[in-house]
């Protein structure tokens, strides 16, 4: 697994936090298109160049990063990171507006100091109002209270990415923020997005899988893309999905080690929409899960596996997320 | 999927049922090691060359073969060989089976009316020993069924699978016998014999072994589903004991008798592969996932078919609530 990591961090604020994702993501590959510090706004990124407050920092009212993933497929991904619009308190600092789009890239709107662009197939994660009148969605919990831990994918993982909120108290996900593309071959080729991006205050899994759609924070999302571009029989797309368990096993339902082996059996979990909603399309099979493990023995929060390297499994809400080997800590 | 098949026959006998899955086991690569007609051993296999009665035919009392598949890796055994011997009893009815994860059936006294042994033979169908075996009763009444066979190749681990339909009734599945090997990269490299074998004959078989939740207790005669075979010495430290049934389990939301839907973006049925596992005391956990037997977005009624390769190919069917590979063919009722 060609994945890079910054793990274990404990950053004085949200922005420095998201600070470390941006540059994490650039290090796998990820391209900084545009952005803003708050007062200057640079057409082609490398404005921001920390997380602090100040000049060149995102740490500022409404500064703003616009990132773009190298293409998959047909697909290049981006999403848009965006700062509160108030510094009155350090609370301030934790609330934090995100777009996704498809393919369309951010290439609309009135980019500026203090306004993202914007794209056709836009979905705001978190976050609501307009790119001109934004509003914020508290999305950390208080400085220094969690460690915010980064994995990001390479060509090999398709980009995908994590980054996870773990309450340093109780080491229970607080939120986390992943883009999921998919396994190949578990989707069909007509899929214009092959895809989920979560923006999750809580533990990823719920069964069963959601049956309505979440707004402000949108959770796991998919059938993205250009609705222009969905297939005839589908009428609608950006649904909420969930990740399925097996009857028995999966989730927060333990059977056993393999006795053989005497390790957890691990299997990539389907992103699935349920049908017990008929007014809410599309449903179905989305796809299998690249950076998500499921397995056969319910572990706690920072159990870690060696699988294929050391401790390169972690397990976080009854998942097993890529990690980097080192010995985590609460 | 590089199967072989030989479907929508209604075979005079249970015998002729037996041959018609023999040659087809053959015809994707495995070899008839040993057999009798009942009166005449071969030590080579080159006795029995049909399933009819007398000479050279597999329906007669007390008649057998022993087949070999060709050799699999990614277990224990490097080169694996699986063995099974097809015995019939004193009609077309009755069989015993047995099944050798690697051992293979080169002991005791193979004989005109006697299998061989194997130091790792497990009964499927029937009992006794090999000098005075008892049998049980496989196939229903002669000709009232239609029988289907799919045997894969190397890409499948030559997995293969034999079943009926009865004849007239959708709901009247009966004699399933099938080898399922586990799909690469779902069970570990130290698992001595990553397979599922299985033997019965019953309406409603596909309900037995998958549920819910996995099995706790062995049955026999039929051994239905089982699997950590091979030898208990080759088994893991934590291995205590082999030979047990495992079950099939579906997606927790879908699958089974509960449908979700079809993909949005192409109609079709999404297909995923079936898990098998135990829940003994041990061994307990997951085997691995099948290469036989995939479970759909979308239940459908058996003998539905569904193309997965290319729009039409009828390349999958469904046998109730669970689909096997298919040749092309509209399956006949």
């Amino acid at each position: 697994m060609a994945y890079s990591f910054s793990t274990g961090n404990t950053p004085a604020t949200a922005s420095l936090a998201m600070y470390l994702l941006k540059t994490t993501l650039v290090t796998a590959g990820w391209t900084v298109t545009s952005d803003s510090d708050g007062t200057t706004y640079n057409a082609t990124g490398g404005q921001v160049t920390s997380g602090a407050g100040g000049a060149g920092g995102l740490g500022n009212v409404l500064a703003w990063i616009r990132l773009q993933a190298p293409t998959v497929g047909s697909n290049t991904r981006e999403i848009i990171i965006q700062r509160n619009s108030s510094v009155a308190t350090a609370a301030d600092d934790q609330l934090w507006r995100i777009k996704y789009s498809a393919n369309a890239g951010f290439t609309g709107g009135s980019p500026g100091a203090t306004r993202t662009p914007s794209a056709t197939d836009e979905v705001i994660m978190i976050g609501a109002g307009t790119d001109a009148s934004p509003t914020f969605f508290q999305f950390f919990g208080a400085n220094g209270g969690y460690r915010w831990h980064i994995m990001a994918g390479g060509a090999a993982e398709l980009y995908s990415f994590a980054t996870v909120v773990l309450n340093s108290t109780t080491t229970n996900i607080q939120s986390f923020i992943a883009l999921d593309v998919l396994k190949s071959g578990t989707y069909p080729s007509e899929d214009v997005d092959p895809a989920v991006f979560c923006t999750i205050t809580a533990t990823i899994i719920t069964h069963p899988p959601p049956s309505n759609n979440s707004t402000n924070p949108s959770n796991s999302r998919a059938w993205l893309g250009a609705t222009s571009a969905a297939g005839n029989s589908l009428v609608s797309n950006n649904v909420n999905v969930g990740l399925d368990k097996y009857a028995q096993v999966g989730g927060a339902s333990s059977l056993a080690v393999n006795p053989f082996s005497t390790k957890d059996t691990l299997w990539s979990p389907l992103w699935i929409a349920i049908s017990t909603n008929p007014s809410r399309s599309p449903f179905g099979i989305k796809g299998a899960s690249t950076i998500f493990l499921m397995g056969s023995v319910v572990r706690s929060n920072l159990d870690t596996i060696t699988s294929v390297g050391t401790r390169d499994l972690i397990c976080l809400g009854n998942l097993w997320f890529p990690w980097d080997g080192s010995v985590p800590t609460a | 999927m590089a199967y072989t098949f030989s479907v929508n026959n209604i075979p005079l006998t249970g015998s002729v049922a037996v041959y018609q899955l023999v040659s087809t086991l053959i015809s994707a690569g495995w070899l008839k090691k040993m057999d009798s007609d009942g009166t005449t051993y071969s030590s080579t296999g080159v006795q029995v060359t049909s399933g009819n009665v007398g000479t050279n035919g597999l329906g007669n009392s007390n008649a057998w073969v022993r087949l070999q598949s060709p050799p699999t890796n990614g277990g224990t055994i490097t080169n694996q060989t699986r063995e099974i011997t097809f015995q019939r009893g004193t009609t077309d009815l009755v069989w015993r089976v047995k099944y050798s994860a690697s051992a293979l059936f080169t002991g005791g006294s193979p004989g005109i009316s006697q299998t061989p042994s194997s130091t790792d033979e497990i009964f499927m169908s029937g009992g006794g020993t090999d000098a005075s075996p008892t049998f049980f009763a496989l196939f229903n009444t002669n000709q009232t069924y239609h029988w289907n066979v799919a045997c894969g190749g190397f890409a499948d681990g030559y997995s293969f699978i034999g079943w009926s339909v009865a004849a007239g009734n959708i709901f009247g599945s009966a004699t399933n016998i099938f080898l399922d090997v586990m799909a690469a990269g779902t069970y570990p490299s130290t698992d001595v014999d990553p397979a599922v074998m299985h033997c019965d004959n019953a309406t409603s078989i596909f309900n037995v072994i998958f549920s819910s939740s996995f099995p706790t207790a062995n049955v026999t005669n039929p051994a239905l589903a089982r699997a950590w075979l091979g030898a208990t010495s080759a088994a893991g430290a934590s291995l205590t004991s082999n030979s047990v049934n495992v079950g099939m389990m579906a997606q927790s939301s879908f699958g089974k008798s509960t449908f979700i839907s079809t993909n949005p973006w192409t109609n079709k049925n999404n297909f995923y592969p079936a898990m098998w596992g135990s829940n003994f005391s041990s061994p307990k956990g997951i085997k691995g996932f099948s290469t036989l037997f995939k479970f759909p977005a979308i239940t459908r009624i058996s003998l539905t078919t569904y193309g997965v390769a290319s729009a039409n190919a009828k390349d999958i069917i469904s046998t109730g609530q669970i689909w096997v590979p298919w040749d092309g063919s509209d399956p006949a009722l």
